[in-house]
């Protein structure tokens, strides 16, 4: 008996964490973290571990809908996927040699920077006309999809290529070093930075964070900090919940989402100023 | 990318994340309804939801030796191993996708992202 109502309250939090973060090219584990070591008293070294979990799982689970809407854009991510990568592993290598609480510090006034920004451009729907860059031209980083809310194609041309790199290998550390998810930052610099539609860049965004949390979720099972128990039950919340974010997602607006993703944004500022603040 | 080619990884990725949910799903009712784990008893502290859940490793090896006789805690550590593999399965069909374009920028960046992935997977980085 007990044991169900453990699996049916994972469940059920694990669904709620796998349709925001679907919804806004999260991994969910902001929520998914402090759902099960605050609210269930769950050791963080197991939560981690099932936090790596749901990433992939929101990734694969709002994937299909996404690709299928052509919402993803594939060369994007590939291309932003060499400076998170690589950035991971910088990071994860200067883990103890660099004072983490700074970090938290600027990277919480960083994201609420971004807040402040998206709130101003919270009625743009599409970027409009961008000039590529020439490494955005070279790197053929555009695309078009079918918008569903709209109702009408979408063309978009991405700019600022190298900018984009740069700031996802800044990214990258952060994740490496801090153990944090870089979702939010892709979001943030693929809307803000290189101007891409803010669903293409929450659908790409979800894409990624699964590819790097595949590499990294190896290292958790051989290290004994994945509980199928907890894990299980996890994955079955988050792709749930994922499938449905993702068959919403395609449905709003890309301006009703910038919005969405506002509050979002203030919270895991918030919630990093404070870990930079407290220690 | 053409049209059929992305529908065809949409059709894949859903039938991957079925079939590893369905593995998953199985180990998790096997697991409610006989009430055993099969990796020791849970043990729930007295007036707590929540059972004490142990670290335990699940490398390849692991998992293979408590598959038969299936046991409900292996037997859902290999429906998240192969959804582990999704995103992997994605990327290797992207490779290939470029590779019959004969994108050569493309092919060069998912060849160096796989390249940098297989290189933190072994130094053992943790990159959510």
């Amino acid at each position: 008996m007990g044991a169900l109502v453990f699996v049916l309250v994972v469940l059920l939090g694990s669904a709620v964490a796998g349709f925001v973060g679907s919804l806004m090219g999260l991994g969910g584990g902001i929520f998914l973290v402090p759902f099960l070591t605050l609210a269930l008293n769950i050791p963080l070294r197991l939560a981690l571990g099932a936090s790596i979990v749901s990433v992939i799982a929101t990734s694969s689970g709002a994937a299909s809908s996404y690709v299928a809407d052509r919402l993803t854009n594939l060369r994007v991510g590939m291309f932003l996927e060499l400076g998170t990568t690589s950035g991971a592993i910088t990071g994860a290598l200067l883990a103890g040699w660099v004072p983490t609480r700074g970090l938290y510090l600027l990277f919480g006034l960083l994201l609420l920077y971004s807040a402040y920004s998206l709130f101003q451009r919270r009625q743009q729907e599409l970027p409009g006309p961008v000039t590529p860059d020439r490494w955005a031209r070279r790197l053929n980083l555009r695309g078009e999809y079918y918008d569903q809310a709209l109702g009408q194609r979408v063309c978009y041309q991405a700019t600022r290529a190298l900018p984009g790199l740069a700031t996802m290998y800044g990214a990258g550390i952060a994740s490496g070093l801090l153990g944090i998810g870089s979702g939010i930052f892709k979001v943030v610099a693929m809307d803000g930075l290189m101007r891409l539609p803010m669903k293409v860049s929450t659908a790409t965004s979800n894409f990624m964070i699964g590819v790097t949390a595949a590499a990294s979720a190896g290292v958790f099972f051989a290290r004994g900090d994945v509980n199928p128990l907890l894990a299980g039950p996890v994955a079955l919340g988050v792709l749930l919940g994922a499938r449905l974010g993702a068959q919403l997602m395609t449905r709003l607006t890309n301006a009703t989402l910038r919005k969405a993703f506002i509050p979002i944004l203030i919270y895991v500022a918030v919630e990093m100023l404070l870990r930079g603040i407290r220690g | 990318m053409r049209r059929d080619i992305e529908d065809l990884i949409s059709k894949i990725l859903r039938w991957g994340v079925t079939i590893s949910a369905a593995v998953i799903a199985l180990g998790v009712l096997s697991w409610l309804t006989t009430g055993k784990t099969g990796n020791g008893p849970l043990i729930f502290p007295p007036g707590s939801l929540i059972p004490q859940l142990q670290k335990g490793p699940l490398g390849p090896y692991e998992v293979a030796q408590g598959l038969w006789p299936p046991r409900p805690y292996y037997f859902i550590a290999l429906g998240l191993a192969l959804l582990i593999l999704t995103p992997i399965v994605r990327v290797a069909t992207s490779l290939a996708l470029f590779l019959r374009d004969r994108d050569r920028a493309y092919i060069a960046v998912t060849a160096l992202v796989l390249l940098v992935l297989a290189l933190s997977f072994s130094l053992g980085a943790v990159a959510p």
